[in-house]
């Protein structure tokens, strides 16, 4: 593929970084102070979220958040991403002719097609997150980091399932080409993954087995991040129901650390005090997480 | 005067990911035994820890669980896969080789794990088995969990919509391209030429491969969906919803309200998980003070900012005279103790009691 006048970075591999969790763990507040982290280290960071409808657009307080990056001041930019959005994309690239593209999406057979056909959807977006450099595929990605919000612990794997099921079924023509690009970057030292997890047992014991399959499906080595991190105050516990509660979390969260630690590197995020997700993004900012 | 937990025939359990509906469900579903209701609970991915508390396994088996006070009832986990196929080789009704090979399909297991709905239809599926047998008179859905709740009720549509644009029959007919030509739009042809074009020729054709098999059960497909979108909209199913504290998950539950009121559905409750400690407010001693005037303000104003969106919000307001019940919203404590046994799981009842109030649809 040819570049027209590349900006220097396309020739850097492009860092990515993505974070999963079950649901209600703050994986999208962690997720926006890391794009912030990264973004106030100078880098040019995009922060995407996928699915069909934003978070982002609540934290950040804005009006939409769409497939094209958006900026937000003082953060980084943000996007949504769909799997339909990234096929749109690739098709839109890789046609060029923009009636032949038309054709597809105006077709309802075929466009019906593109939603139902299996794995089509994560490949597509796994495409888009991968097209920076060094691959360089598709609309220039200008951006020199990404962070992916993604979906929870179950759609998270299946989502980069996707990639190696496809490559034992498909090994020629773009689709074969396209899943090998995306299996290179995916196990690139440049990208990593992140499992946000809270001290709860249930959520602890998810996060460990989401490490584990995610370790049979390829060989990565995902981290995780304790999220809502108290510290423990000096002195005996109030002799109360309070002291009794409280008590209680930080031996949960005692156990947590350990079995976290035992089985990869583990970040602490402390537990702020704000019911604002933009403020309780800043304040985690202040901790570099990386 | 009825009420629902005794009249009730399905019960399902609505909510995000991560507020509490397994445990909520286990807890509404020992409430109706304990009235007389002989109860049948299906449960999607419970946690490790409830699995081991309910003696549940993975393969879909259904377990007696035996609670405090003699009351009992049954409980079982939805095997997705293990209802697609059993489906799949009913409506197929092929010989068991041919249906074997089926199951081995690398784009049929993708199909299984990835379709959009395919996991909303499988639970829908086996709780449309679970009232067919006879054994129950109360069967509780503790739904799949999704990013964003509303996505369940979508789920049939959004399988169907696979085979209404008639992609399965299309591929079929391509066999015989003197026929197609007849048969199908030029636009198609070329569109979808122009995709296998973008994916290229091997992935096409699995994709030929896998449509044909979806063609033959498709017709089995949509006479369920029917019969399942006929059972969702019985007067004796009704359902419940719950939510967390923070505003993004009370916005989701709200849309979720809306869309069941607005399908003519029966939302019964609005449970709300994990609201204030029992500790905030009761200053016993002076110990660790700082961390708990901390903590008490941030949950006082989480508790604040809840009750003015429950003062504006139409979700917590009770519908239509008719059904003056729906909307009505209970809090439980947020525990800071993990759910460990069942014992734990009674904490719930407490708080849930009021749900035998509410009253049933004659």
């Amino acid at each position: 593929m040819r570049v027209r006048d590349p900006p220097e970075r396309l020739w850097l591999p492009m860092e990515i970084f993505f974070l999963s969790g079950k649901g209600g763990v703050g994986k999208s507040v962690v997720a926006a102070a890391m794009a912030k982290n990264l973004a106030e280290s100078g880098k040019k960071v995009l922060l995407i979220e996928l699915g069909e409808q934003s978070y982002f657009r609540h934290l950040f307080e804005i009006k939409e958040v769409f497939h094209q990056p958006t900026v937000v001041s003082g953060w980084c930019s943000v996007a949504l991403w769909s799997g339909k959005s990234c096929f749109r994309d690739y098709a839109k690239h890789l046609l060029k002719v923009d009636s032949l593209y038309r054709l597809i999406f105006e077709n309802p057979v075929a466009a019906s097609l593109v939603d139902a056909a299996p794995g089509l959807s994560e490949l597509s977006i796994l495409g888009k997150v991968t097209s920076g450099p060094p691959r360089n595929v598709g609309p220039v990605l200008d951006f020199d980091a990404l962070v992916v919000d993604c979906y929870s612990s179950g759609h998270f794997l299946a989502l980069m399932k996707a990639p190696f099921a496809f490559a034992e079924i498909i090994s020629m023509g773009p689709m074969g080409e396209q899943t090998r690009g995306i299996i290179e970057v995916l196990k690139s030292p440049k990208t990593s993954f992140f499992i946000v997890t809270q001290s709860e047992e249930m959520m602890v014991t998810e996060s460990i087995e989401l490490y584990r399959n995610l370790q049979t499906v390829f060989d990565c080595q995902p981290q995780f991040i304790l999220n809502k991190v108290l510290e423990r105050p000096k002195g005996a516990p109030p002799d109360d129901l309070f002291g009794l509660e409280l008590s209680r979390f930080f031996d949960r969260q005692i156990g947590a650390e350990e079995s976290l630690r035992k089985i990869s590197k583990t970040q602490l995020a402390p537990w702020i005090f704000s019911q604002n997700p933009r403020v309780v993004a800043e304040g985690l900012a202040l901790r570099n997480l990386r | 005067m009825t009420f629902f937990l005794s009249t009730a025939k399905v019960l399902i359990c609505m909510g995000s990911g991560g507020v509490g509906k397994t445990t909520i469900s286990t807890a509404v579903a020992y409430l109706a035994a304990a009235k007389g209701r002989k109860v049948l609970l299906l449960t999607i991915d419970p946690s490790q820890r409830l699995k081991t508390i309910l003696g549940l396994s993975e393969d879909g088996s259904v377990k007696t669980i035996h609670a405090k006070e003699g009351v009992q009832f049954d409980a079982g986990v939805v095997n997705h896969e293990k209802v697609f196929s059993e489906f799949i080789s009913r409506a197929l009704d092929a010989s068991p080789e041919r249906t074997e090979k089926l199951l081995k399909n690398k784009l049929y297991q993708q199909l299984v794990s990835h379709l959009s709905g395919s996991q909303e239809f499988t639970a829908l599926q086996r709780l449309h088995q679970g009232t067919q047998n006879e054994k129950y008179d109360l069967v509780i859905l503790d739904t799949p969990p999704a990013q964003h709740a509303i996505e369940f009720l979508q789920a049939p549509q959004k399988l169907s919509a696979l085979f209404r644009e008639g992609i399965a029959k299309w591929f079929r007919k391509q066999e015989n391209p003197g026929f197609l030509a007849k048969v199908v739009h030029f636009g198609t042809v070329k569109a979808l030429g122009a995709i296998e074009g973008l994916t290229g020729r091997q992935f096409f054709q699995e994709l030929r491969d896998f449509f044909e098999n979806v063609y033959e059960w498709s017709g089995r497909l949509e006479a369920r969906l029917i019969e399942i979108q006929r059972m969702l909209a019985g007067p004796q199913t009704v359902f419940l919803l719950v939510t967390s504290h923070d505003l993004v998950k009370l916005t989701e539950a709200e849309v979720v309200a809306r869309e069941l009121k607005k399908s003519g559905h029966d939302l019964k409750a609005v449970i709300l998980n994990r609201t204030q400690p029992l500790w905030v407010g009761q200053n016993v001693d002076k110990g660790w003070q700082e961390l708990r005037s901390k903590l008490e303000s941030y949950y006082e104003e989480r508790q604040s900012q809840f009750q003015q969106w429950f003062e504006q919000h139409e979700m917590t307001k009770g519908g239509s005279p008719a059904k003056r019940n729906s909307g009505k919203v209970l809090q439980i404590p947020e525990m800071s103790k993990d759910v460990e046994s069942l014992d734990d799981i009674y904490f719930f009842i407490e708080y849930l009691a009021p749900l035998a109030e509410i009253s049933g649809n004659d």
